[in-house]
């Protein structure tokens, strides 16, 4: 550049240290906001980024977890597509996620409609309604699988004492059932989260607007149909997004302790399946191909859910 | 912008919502060198040299690592912190046990120990497991470790552990037979008779029913694992006792599950659903269910393996139990009654292990089974058929019953034949076409598929080691044989 090295020293020296303190003073808040980010951003690339990236890698490989990986491309997917139980689990997942969703939400809004009122024991019943969020789905699924025993069961020998014996059941080994079974013990548990959802939205609706149309003639029907459903339009997107997504991705436990999947793959959702894959038939490749899979599928979930809320934020 | 890597983030949480059901653990380097040049028979030049490498009574700074399930048995752990205590006493060698997870995650535990360098001398196994494991070059050989004391194992325990021809595990554990549990008691006071055959099992079924307004048997049908058992009961009569020669034939690919004898056993277990014999309870029964409704008399009998023993005398001392042979289903002159048993509890030595840590393993696994060690282990499980000569069984009449009976028409379970694809098809079918939601040609034709779907996506081979080449076997072979101290 015509500088000679000596010349170029000579120009330079003590000038780096002033640029990198000008460059420090412009941008100082950048600067630190970014040092503050990168010890969790760090953490997310090394235990979530990488392993989904490995996990789309082993996905090209044939390996049952224990000797060498062999290249395979992308035979793993095609696999995926002609294996039934796996479609047959990508259908109750999807059972499962839209099923529980709509009763959590209507069981949810309910529950909040009515404890929103001043009822005696009110904080009672919002406690009892919320407690079994806080039981484990491991617990939750033991405790209903006794209740659902055919021998000793709570239900079926509460249905014989009040002599409906012809609604006994094989509750977790009938296929027609079961599904809606382990899908009951979901709702049970996540109704009273909705419900709280459902009671931070009504409690921010103006109660001058029921007495408006109280004054105007309308009923509690209207009413909740006309002013509660509209003004908790944000909160029921939310809690309808969050349920499908949380349903979509975190079945397995709940099955895997009710049922394992059975009887004859009548609860199998792809989780298990994949789980089953993974350890129990040892092939990796193709289990983690499952998981892009159904990742795929759950992100366009994550997708609207994205749309929505952006778009209600803008709103 | 925002929105953009708003977009992102969500993407990205999604999918790490995902990536941990993927048995995302990082990969050894890719080699797709596959098996070539495959020889019929292991070859014999593999065999190493013995030298003097003597486990040394002075193992200075000496530590072996043991990884296994976690203990069920009462006592066991204790039992084994004993065999540890006297190992260090005499070789002055630690034993640091990690015992994790259930039997089954044997393998996945070995491989995160691997895939982490912890280090691993010795490891669980279990029949059900060993061809997956010896298949995929994990375990090492060590037929001519166990050579200076093999005659220890009781007849044939050692053989359940040996894949061509090679031995993989030592099993030092209980052996086990199945067999039908009834309520003696109940059954005195009826005046019923043991039965012998499929028709006297119905008559018997329809008595209980009848007199006693009962569950005549129960089954823990919500643990699949179980349901396969009866399959091995029918096959072996419809093969007129044939079950191993034809199950064999079946996984090399020389017969079809969807074969007469295959589709008669699958129609003659829905046949105990079919009469009454068992019903719509036993479908969603677990193995705590089960025992308790046998022992509060809500049901008569149930059919299970001989570890069912133990647990129920352990809750119920003075319950009167008797045992009988799966009926005879057929009329076909000479074929019997054949049972599914053998030993589940073994251990081997990974392929893996620190070389220098070799001789003590080696040594390790001898003193084992010893018979002082190996019946301080073997009877915490009150063991009716120890695999090791000299330890004694339980102090129970039904142990001299099954040794006696039993025992003789104890065959192989199919399941420590097939691989777990094929077993997670019979273990599904069974039930299905047990109540009519499949027909048997139905269920036969999803085990045979199970079975073709796995040699095209894993490329199963029955007879594995028949196509390994010299450098596999070099990967699981012991570079020298040690000297161990056999007493």
């Amino acid at each position: 550049m015509g500088l000679t090295d000596s010349s170029w020293k000579k120009n330079t020296a003590g000038s780096l240290p002033d640029a990198l303190t000008r460059f420090w003073g412009r941008n100082q808040r950048t600067l630190i906001a970014y040092l503050m980010v990168l010890p969790a951003f760090l953490l997310f690339m090394g235990l979530v980024i990488f392993p989904l990236f490995d996990g789309f890698w082993i996905s090209l490989h044939r390996w049952d977890g224990l000797s060498e990986m062999e290249w395979l491309g992308f035979k793993n997917y095609k696999f995926v597509f002609g294996d039934e139980v796996f479609w047959l689990g990508m259908r109750n997942t999807f059972q499962f996620a839209f099923g529980v969703t709509i009763v959590k939400n209507v069981a949810g809004l309910f529950l909040a409609v009515l404890l929103n009122q001043s009822v005696k024991g009110r904080t009672f019943f919002r406690t009892a309604a919320f407690m079994p969020v806080t039981i484990s789905f491991v617990v939750l699924g033991i405790l209903w699988s006794w209740i659902f025993n055919p021998t000793f069961g709570l239900l079926n020998n509460m249905l014989s004492a009040l002599g409906l014996d012809f609604l006994i059941r094989g509750w977790l080994s009938d296929p027609k059932i079961a599904l809606w079974s382990v899908m009951w013990v979901d709702i049970w548990k996540w109704t009273g989260f909705h419900m709280v959802l459902f009671l931070a939205g009504l409690q921010n609706i103006p109660t001058d607007l029921y007495e408006a149309a109280a004054i105007d003639g309308a009923g509690r029907w209207q009413s909740f149909w006309r002013i509660t459903v509209p003004l908790l339009k944000s909160v029921t997107i939310v809690s309808v997004l969050m349920s499908i997504l949380g349903a979509f991705v975190s079945n397995y436990d709940v099955v895997k302790v009710m049922t394992g999947g059975g009887p004859f793959h009548a609860t199998e959702v792809a989780l298990t399946w994949i789980v089953s894959t993974t350890f129990r038939f040892s092939n990796v490749g193709k289990a983690n191909a499952m998981s892009i899979i159904l990742f795929l599928c759950a992100a366009v979930f994550g997708i609207v859910q994205l749309i929505v809320t952006t778009r209600r934020d803008e709103d | 912008m925002r929105k953009v890597t708003f977009s992102l983030m969500i993407f990205v949480i999604v999918g790490a919502l995902l990536a941990g059901c993927a048995g995302g653990s990082t990969p050894t380097p890719a080699s797709t060198e596959a098996p070539s040049g495959a020889s019929t028979e292991a070859p014999a030049d593999t065999t190493p040299a013995t030298t003097p490498e003597v486990a040394s009574a002075d193992g200075e700074g000496c530590v072996l690592h043991i990884l296994g399930g976690a203990r069920t048995y009462p006592g066991e752990e204790e039992a084994w912190n004993q065999v540890f205590a006297d190992f260090k006493a005499q070789y002055n060698c630690d034993v640091q046990a990690r015992w994790q997870g259930e039997w089954s995650d044997a393998p996945q535990n070995l491989e995160s120990a691997r895939m982490a360098q912890e280090p691993v001398d010795i490891t669980y196994n279990s029949a059900t497991l060993n061809t997956t494991m010896a298949r995929s070059g994990v375990l090492m050989d060590i037929t001519e470790l166990v050579k200076p004391y093999q005659d220890r194992f009781a007849t044939g325990m050692l053989e359940k552990y040996t894949l061509g021809g090679k031995v993989w595990a030592i099993p030092v554990s209980d052996s086990s037979t199945s067999a039908f549990f009834y309520n003696a008691t109940m059954f005195e006071e009826l005046g019923l008779e043991e039965p012998k055959t499929y028709a006297d099992l119905v008559s018997v079924a329809q008595a209980i029913k009848e007199q006693k307004n009962i569950l005549p048997l129960i089954h823990q049908g919500k643990e699949p694992w179980y349901w396969p058992m009866w399959f091995f009961e029918t096959y072996a009569q419809t093969t007129g006792n044939k079950s191993i020669d034809m199950i064999q034939q079946f996984l090399s690919g020389q017969r079809q599950f969807t074969s007469p004898e295959e589709i008669a056993a699958l129609e003659d277990v829905a046949r105990f659903y079919q009469d009454g014999i068992m019903t719509q309870e036993s479908l969603d029964t677990d193995a705590d269910s089960m025992r308790a409704t046998f022992l509060q008399q809500k049901a008569a009998m149930f059919y299970g393996g001989t570890w069912e023993l133990a647990p129920l005398r352990e809750a119920n001392p003075s319950f009167e139990i008797g045992v009988f042979e799966f009926p005879l289903m057929t009329d076909a002159a000479g074929v019997v009654s054949q049972h599914g048993g053998g030993p589940d509890n073994a251990w081997s030595i990974p392929s893996f292990i620190d070389p220098a840590n070799l001789p003590m393993a080696a040594q390790f696994l001898e003193f084992i089974t010893r018979q002082e060690n190996a019946t301080r282990i073997i009877s915490t499980y009150s063991p009716m058929i120890p695999s090791i000569k000299g330890v004694p069984t339980v102090d129970d009449p039904l142990a001299t019953e099954f040794n006696e009976q039993f025992m003789p028409n104890t065959i192989t379970f199919l399941d420590w034949l097939w691989p777990n694809e094929v077993n997670d098809a019979v273990m599904q079918a069974i039930p299905a076409v047990l109540t009519g939601n499949m027909t048997a040609e139905e269920g036969a034709t999803t085990v045979q598929d199970a079975l073709d779907t796995i040699r095209e996506e894993s490329e199963y081979q029955f007879d594995w080691w028949t196509t390994w080449t010299d450098e596999d076997w070099a990967k699981v072979t012991p570079a020298s044989i040690p000297t161990i101290e056999v007493k």
